[in-house]
C-alpha cells in the first residue's frame, strides 16, 4: 500500500516535471524572442564602436544561430533541454548547467540560512507573545507589520550600516564561511519572520485552547512545555508550506541582496542575463526555479501528511 | 604610465595635466614601498573571462594587470616598445614584422616567443567567438624565426597599432592555450599570461585574488616603475551597489573602489582617511546625437533651435555643482592625439531663447498647442528620445529632466524613453528616434569615423546621428586608414567643426570618472585608452 502510493507519488512528481519544463522553456522563449532585440545585435552595437564591418557582423548573428528561422531556434532548444542539454550561455560561453552549478551552493546556504533563521525568530517570538495582553499584542503586530513592508533592500543597508561599516562585525560582502553568511541571511529572514509570526501566533492561540491543550496542561503540563510540545506540531503547519513556497523563491529571487552583499547567487546572474538577452541562461534557470517549485511544494504537502495524517481525510 | 589627478589638481589639470603631478599630490615624492594586499572594490564583473569575446571594460582593466602586449600606448599617444622590441610596417600598411624580446617568461615557467604568439592566433582562429580578430582585421601571421613574428592584415589601419596595444590582445601560456582554450570564459585562473601580477583565485559573483610576478622585469621602458610590481596582492570584490562599495572604504574595508557616484564623491574628498582620483575620459563627450534623417530633426534650424534651447552650463549647475566641465565638441580634450582636439569651438554656442524661438517660427512652428509646446500643420514639435537604459550612469537621468524642462520652455517636447539593450539595438537600427545620448571612452580620433561615416549607420555601426555625405566620408575615413597623424590631426578638426555647424550632436559635458580610495593608496595609474591601469605602479604608503 505505502510502496504504491510512493510510486503513485513519484509518477505523478516526475509528469509534473516534465510539464513544467517544457512550461517553462517555451514560456521563457516567447517572451525573450517578443522582446526587441536579440544578444548578436547587443553585441555587434557594443563592438562597433571598435569597427566591426557589415561581414563580421553576419558571423556574429551566424555563430549564435540567429540566422535561422525562429521555429527552428524553437525545437532546437526545446529538443536539447529534453536531452538534458540546456546550452551554452551567448554571455559566458560556458554551459548553462556549468555556470548554474557553480552558482548554486551559495544560493542554497543563503536560503537555507535566511529560512531557519525565519523560523527561529518566529516560533521564538510567537511562543514568547502567545499569551501576552492587548498591549503586547498590538506592540508586536506594529512591528510585525512594520518589518513585513520594509524593501529588504533598505534593510539590507541599515544593517550593513549599523553591524558592518560601523561596528565592524560582519564583512560587508563575500561567501567565505558563516559570518559572511549572517547578515544577507538577516536580511532575508527579518520580514519572513514578520508574516511567520502573523501567521503562527493566531494559530498557536487556537490551538491553546483545543481540548487536547487543556488536558495536557490538566495532566500537570507546564504551559510552554505544552506548547512547544504539542500546540506547536499543529500550529506550524501552515508555516512548512510557506517556507517551501519562500525556499523555491529564493533559488532565484533573492537578487537584491546577493547584489547588496556581493554574493554569488542563481538571482544574480539571472538579472544580468536578463538584460543582455542571453536567452539559454534565462531559461536555465526559470527552468531550475520551476522544478524547484514543484518538487519542493509536492516533498512538503508529502511531508504535512506523514506530520499530520488526519489532513489527508478532510 | 599617465597618472590618476588627485582632487587637489583639478582646477589646475584644466590647463596643465602634466604639471599638476608634482603639484596637486604631494605624497607622491615618498618613496614608494614594497609589500601589502590592496583591496579594490569594483562595480561590475565581468560575464565572460575570455580576453579576446566580448572587450568589457572591467575585464580589460584586470585582464590588464595579468597579460602583456606587443607594444605599450604612451601618454604622448605613440606606441612604444613592450615584448616587441621594435617592429617594421610595410609600405602599403598591411604588413607588420614585430622583433620579440627573448627574456619574457609565463607565469607557468614558459618562454614567451613568437611560436607562444602562433598559438595564441591560432586559438582565436579556431574560436568562432573571438573578437580581436574580427576587430583587429587580422589576416594571417609568419612566424619568421623564434624571436620574429610578421602579420599581416586585411586592410592598412590605423587601429591595427591600438588594437595590438589593448588586453585583447594579450598572450597567454602556450600549456594554457593547449589545455585551457575551452576554460578561459569561466576560469580567469587558467588565464596565465606574462604580465605583472596573476590570477591564484576566484569565485564568480564575489570576487578574485591578484598575486604578484616576482620575475616581472619586462614593463615598458617608458615605465617609471620597473622591475615586480610594488604591491604583494590585489585582492578584487565585485559591488554592484554603489552605497556599499562607499561604505566599505569609508569603513576601512577597502583601500579602491570604482565609480564612485557624484554624490558621493564630497563625502569621500571630506573623509578623514578618504580621497578621489580623478580623470577625465578620452573619445566621445557625454552627448546628444540628432536624427538629421528623421523630420522634423531633418531641419537643421529645428535642431539649432534645440541647441539654443538648452541652458547647459545651468544644467551641470544645478545637477553636478559645477563638477563636469561642459563639453564644446564631439570630441573629448582628453583624447591623446596631441592637436586633435578642435578647441576653438569652445564656447561657440550659449543659451539664447530668442534666437531659438526665431529659428523654431522661421522653420514654421509658429503655433502652440494647449499644454504650451510648438505645432506645425496640427503637430506638435514633440522628439522622441532614446535611452538605453543599462548605460544611464552618473545621474544623467537628472540631467535629462533639466534639459526636457528648458526644452520645454522654448515648446519643445523631448520625451525620454529608457528601453532595455535589445530594444534600443533594435530602434536604432529601424531609426525611429530623434535623438539618444551617449559617451564613450576611446582612445583616438577614429571614433569620429565611427560616428559619421556613412558606412557605419545603425544598421551595422553606431552612426547614430545618421550622417550619410560622401564629403564627409571623405574627411572621417582617414582617420581610421591613415597613419599620417597630421593628416588625421587635420581632418578630425574639421569633422568637429561640421559636426558643430550642420549640429549633428549637442555636446553636454567631458565624461570624468572617479575612483575612492584610502589616503595610504598611491601611484594609481591610467591607461591611455581611457581605463584604470593596472596596478604594476600602485603602492601602499605604510
Amino acid at each position: 500500500m505505502l510502496h504504491s502510493l510512493r510510486e503513485s507519488f513519484l509518477v505523478s512528481l516526475l509528469f509534473k516535471v516534465v510539464v513544467v519544463t517544457w512550461a517553462a522553456a517555451t514560456i521563457t522563449f516567447i517572451v525573450m524572442h517578443a522582446t526587441p532585440g536579440t544578444y548578436a545585435d547587443i553585441l555587434t552595437s557594443d563592438l562597433s564602436q571598435y569597427g566591426v564591418t557589415p561581414e563580421r557582423r553576419q558571423e556574429i548573428i551566424a555563430a549564435y544561430g540567429f540566422d535561422r528561422p525562429v521555429w527552428q531556434q524553437y525545437f532546437l532548444y526545446v529538443g536539447n533541454v529534453f536531452r538534458g542539454n540546456l546550452g551554452m550561455s551567448y554571455a559566458q560561453s560556458q554551459p548553462v548547467a556549468q555556470i548554474i552549478s557553480g552558482q548554486i551552493l551559495p544560493t542554497l546556504q543563503l536560503a537555507v540560512a535566511a529560512i531557519g533563521l525565519a523560523l527561529v525568530l518566529s516560533v521564538s517570538i510567537a511562543v514568547a507573545t502567545v499569551r501576552a495582553g492587548w498591549f503586547g499584542r498590538s506592540l508586536t503586530s506594529v512591528l510585525e507589520v512594520v518589518v513585513v513592508s520594509v524593501p529588504s533592500f533598505w534593510l539590507g543597508l541599515v544593517l550593513l550600516t549599523t553591524l558592518s561599516f560601523g561596528l565592524g562585525w560582519f564583512p560587508a560582502s563575500g561567501s567565505d564561511g558563516l559570518r559572511a553568511l549572517i547578515l544577507p541571511a538577516a536580511t532575508l529572514a527579518i520580514p519572513m519572520a514578520g508574516t511567520f509570526v502573523q501567521i503562527l501566533r493566531p494559530e498557536l492561540q487556537s490551538e491553546i485552547q483545543a481540548p487536547y491543550f487543556i488536558t495536557a496542561r490538566a495532566r500537570g503540563r507546564r504551559f510552554y512545555v505544552a506548547v512547544l510540545g504539542h500546540a506547536l506540531t499543529h500550529a506550524m503547519l501552515p508555516i512548512l508550506t510557506l517556507s517551501a513556497s519562500y525556499f523555491a523563491f529564493l533559488v532565484s529571487g533573492a537578487v537584491i541582496v546577493e547584489n547588496l552583499f556581493g554574493r554569488p547567487g542563481v538571482g544574480r546572474i539571472l538579472l544580468n542575463a536578463v538584460v543582455i538577452k542571453d536567452v539559454p541562461l534565462v531559461s536555465g534557470i526559470v527552468i531550475l526555479s520551476a522544478v524547484a517549485f514543484v518538487v519542493i511544494n509536492q516533498s512538503v504537502d508529502r511531508l504535512i501528511l506523514w506530520i499530520d495524517p488526519r489532513i489527508e481525510k478532510r | 604610465m599617465l597618472m590618476l589627478q588627485k582632487p587637489l589638481g583639478r582646477l589646475l589639470a584644466a590647463s596643465c595635466s602634466a604639471l599638476m603631478l608634482g603639484l596637486a599630490a604631494p605624497a607622491l615624492a615618498q618613496t614608494p614601498v614594497s609589500g601589502g594586499t590592496l583591496t579594490y572594490y569594483q562595480d561590475v564583473e565581468p560575464d565572460n573571462w575570455n580576453l579576446t569575446h566580448v572587450w568589457p571594460t572591467p575585464l580589460l582593466v584586470l585582464g590588464g594587470n595579468v597579460v602583456d602586449r606587443l607594444i605599450y600606448l604612451g601618454a604622448d599617444g605613440d606606441y612604444h616598445p613592450w615584448l616587441a622590441t621594435a617592429w617594421e610596417i610595410s609600405e602599403d600598411g598591411k604588413v607588420y614584422t614585430f622583433n620579440l624580446r627573448q627574456d619574457v617568461k609565463f607565469h607557468n615557467g614558459e618562454a614567451f616567443d613568437a611560436h607562444a604568439v602562433a598559438a595564441n592566433i591560432d586559438m582565436w582562429k579556431a574560436d568562432p567567438n573571438t573578437t580581436t580578430l574580427r576587430v583587429a582585421g587580422l589576416d594571417g601571421y609568419e612566424v619568421v624565426d623564434d624571436h620574429t613574428i610578421r602579420f599581416t592584415f586585411a586592410n592598412p589601419s590605423a587601429q591595427a597599432m591600438w588594437v595590438m596595444s589593448v588586453p585583447a590582445f594579450g598572450f597567454l601560456a602556450p600549456a594554457a592555450v593547449k589545455n585551457h582554450a575551452s576554460d578561459l570564459s569561466g576560469d580567469p585562473t587558467k588565464m596565465i599570461g606574462t604580465g605583472p601580477f596573476r590570477i591564484t583565485g576566484y569565485t564568480r559573483g564575489q570576487g578574485m585574488m591578484l598575486e604578484r610576478n616576482p620575475d616581472y622585469a619586462w614593463a615598458p621602458a617608458t615605465s617609471e616603475h620597473q622591475g615586480p610590481a610594488y604591491l604583494d596582492g590585489v585582492r578584487v570584490n565585485f559591488a554592484p551597489d554603489p552605497s556599499v562599495r562607499v561604505g566599505v572604504l569609508s569603513s576601512g574595508q577597502a583601500d579602491l573602489i570604482a565609480n564612485v557616484p557624484s554624490v558621493f564623491v564630497p563625502q569621500l574628498e571630506n573623509g578623514a582617511n578618504t580621497t578621489v582620483w580623478e580623470q577625465k575620459s578620452p573619445g566621445l563627450p557625454y552627448h546628444l546625437d540628432l536624427n538629421i534623417q528623421q523630420a522634423p530633426m531633418d531641419d537643421i534650424r529645428v535642431r539649432k533651435a534645440l541647441r539654443a534651447a538648452l541652458d547647459v552650463p545651468s544644467a551641470l549647475q544645478a545637477v553636478y555643482f559645477g563638477k563636469r566641465e561642459q563639453a564644446w565638441s564631439s570630441l573629448s580634450p582628453a583624447t591623446p592625439l596631441v592637436g586633435a582636439y578642435n578647441e576653438t569651438l569652445e564656447n561657440g554656442w550659449s543659451f539664447d531663447a530668442a534666437g531659438a524661438a526665431a529659428l523654431l517660427d522661421e522653420a514654421g512652428w509658429t503655433e502652440r498647442d494647449a499644454a504650451g509646446y510648438r505645432v506645425k500643420d496640427g503637430q506638435r514639435l514633440a522628439l522622441d528620445w532614446s535611452v538605453r537604459a543599462s548605460l544611464v550612469e552618473d545621474q544623467r537621468d537628472v540631467l535629462s529632466e533639466a534639459l526636457q524642462s528648458m526644452a520645454r520652455d522654448a515648446g519643445i517636447e523631448l520625451r525620454r524613453a529608457p528601453v532595455d539593450s535589445g530594444a534600443y539595438t533594435a530602434l536604432m537600427k529601424d531609426g525611429n528616434y530623434h535623438l539618444t545620448d551617449r559617451s564613450m571612452t576611446t582612445p583616438d580620433v577614429y571614433i569620429l569615423r565611427r560616428i559619421y561615416g556613412s558606412g557605419m549607420l545603425p544598421t551595422a555601426g553606431v552612426n547614430y546621428s545618421r550622417v550619410s555625405d560622401p564629403a564627409v566620408d571623405e574627411i572621417v575615413d582617414p582617420l581610421v586608414t591613415s597613419r599620417d597623424n597630421a593628416l588625421r590631426v587635420a581632418n578630425a578638426r574639421k569633422a568637429q567643426e561640421l559636426d558643430f555647424e550642420n549640429v549633428w550632436s549637442i555636446p553636454l559635458y567631458v565624461r570624468v570618472q572617479h575612483f575612492g580610495a584610502s589616503k595610504s593608496l598611491q601611484g594609481l595609474s591610467y591607461d591611455n585608452s581611457g581605463w584604470l591601469g593596472s596596478f604594476y605602479t600602485t603602492w601602499l604608503a605604510k
